[in-house]
């Protein structure tokens, strides 16, 4: 059993004074808190220099600045920042599946602004010629640019367009065999269109982000 | 004077446009087996059994192996490669023709 404690189990009641002088001190204390680290860290406000000195006062900057802006506009031209481009919207992804049938050929081209980048991921089943290219914008076929004619079954990299207009590929089954063709894609294009055989160029619809799964694991 | 040069002006915009219809063309191919064979015209049957009709003229390559030979060489019954070019399907030049092997049906990997 302790010394402070009575016979009867009854703490001891401290005196008036000993109230005061604690209730003093733990309001001083506090004071010295609110002054020294709450009121820089919160509000900005640094009477004492100790914000300051500590880098507390940094917190309620952070806390007060306007954030800036995303660049404005509907074509999704990008705004470089250093390394870093911005764009007034977000970027799409696609993903799709062609069959082509013996000597079949098929064209597939997204819409970029220049400097728009597009990252791709392609991959055939069997042997194909392939020709990524792009046609700018109102410009006639004979301005059609060639990126890359190497032969491949699989391709997977990144573009930045040249120029503002329809770029993509071109691919075609040389042989008596079906091949089929995956693609996917994301990148800050507008739209897509898909050229085929019949001379026929239908718009095809990407997707926005909001299509991709969110990963809870 | 002003007369004349907007006489100049309407015939260079009417020569622009016309011009620009006469090459504003699309390209198609066409696969599928000869089915009929004229001198200036030949019907190809593709794989959906949908019959296409395509003019020769002149200018019409024809290949086997990737060399040319003279459009005699084709026959009814071939398997074509036919690249060409119209206004639409019911309407077209063939600008090169590539004889190839039968085509499979169904044939798949």
């Amino acid at each position: 059993m302790s010394a402070g404690i009575a016979q009867n189990g009854v703490p001891p009641v401290p005196s008036a004074k000993t109230l005061a002088v604690a209730s003093c001190l733990a309001v001083t204390g506090a004071v010295v808190i609110l002054v020294t680290a709450v009121l820089p860290a919160e509000y900005g406000i640094d009477p004492l220099g100790t914000g300051k000195a500590t880098g507390l006062l940094t917190m309620s900057r952070a806390g007060n600045v306007e954030p800036v802006p995303p660049p404005q506009g509907t074509a999704l031209v990008p705004s470089d920042i250093g390394n870093v481009a911005l764009y007034p919207g977000e970027y799409k992804v696609d993903s799709r599946v062609f069959v082509l049938g013996p000597y079949e050929y098929i064209e597939f081209k997204y819409h970029l602004e220049k400097h728009a980048v597009l990252l791709f991921s392609w991959s055939a089943d069997g042997n194909i010629l392939q020709d990524f290219h792009g046609d700018p914008d109102g410009a006639p076929a004979s301005a059609t640019q060639s990126y890359d004619k190497q032969p491949r079954r699989k391709s997977d990299g990144t573009f930045t367009a040249p120029f503002s207009g329809i770029h993509g590929w071109y691919w075609e089954n040389p042989g008596t065999n079906t091949v089929t063709i995956k693609l996917t894609t994301a990148g800050f294009y507008t739209a897509a269109h898909q050229f085929t055989m019949r001379g026929t160029r239908e718009e095809r619809h990407p997707r926005g982000i909001e299509a991709i799964p969110v990963n809870d694991k | 004077m002003r007369k004349q040069r907007l006489v100049l002006v309407l015939l260079i915009v009417t020569v622009a446009i016309v011009v620009t219809r006469a090459f504003d063309h699309e390209h198609f191919r066409v696969i599928g087996t000869i089915t009929k064979l004229q001198k200036t015209e030949f019907d190809v049957k593709d794989k959906d059994g949908k019959t296409t009709s395509i003019y020769i003229d002149k200018k019409t390559k024809v290949s086997r192996d990737e060399k040319p030979v003279a459009v005699t060489a084709l026959k009814v019954g071939q398997s074509v490669v036919v690249d060409a070019y119209g206004d639409d399907v019911f309407d077209l030049l063939a600008l090169d023709i590539r004889i190839v092997p039968p085509i499979p049906a169904t044939k798949t990997k």
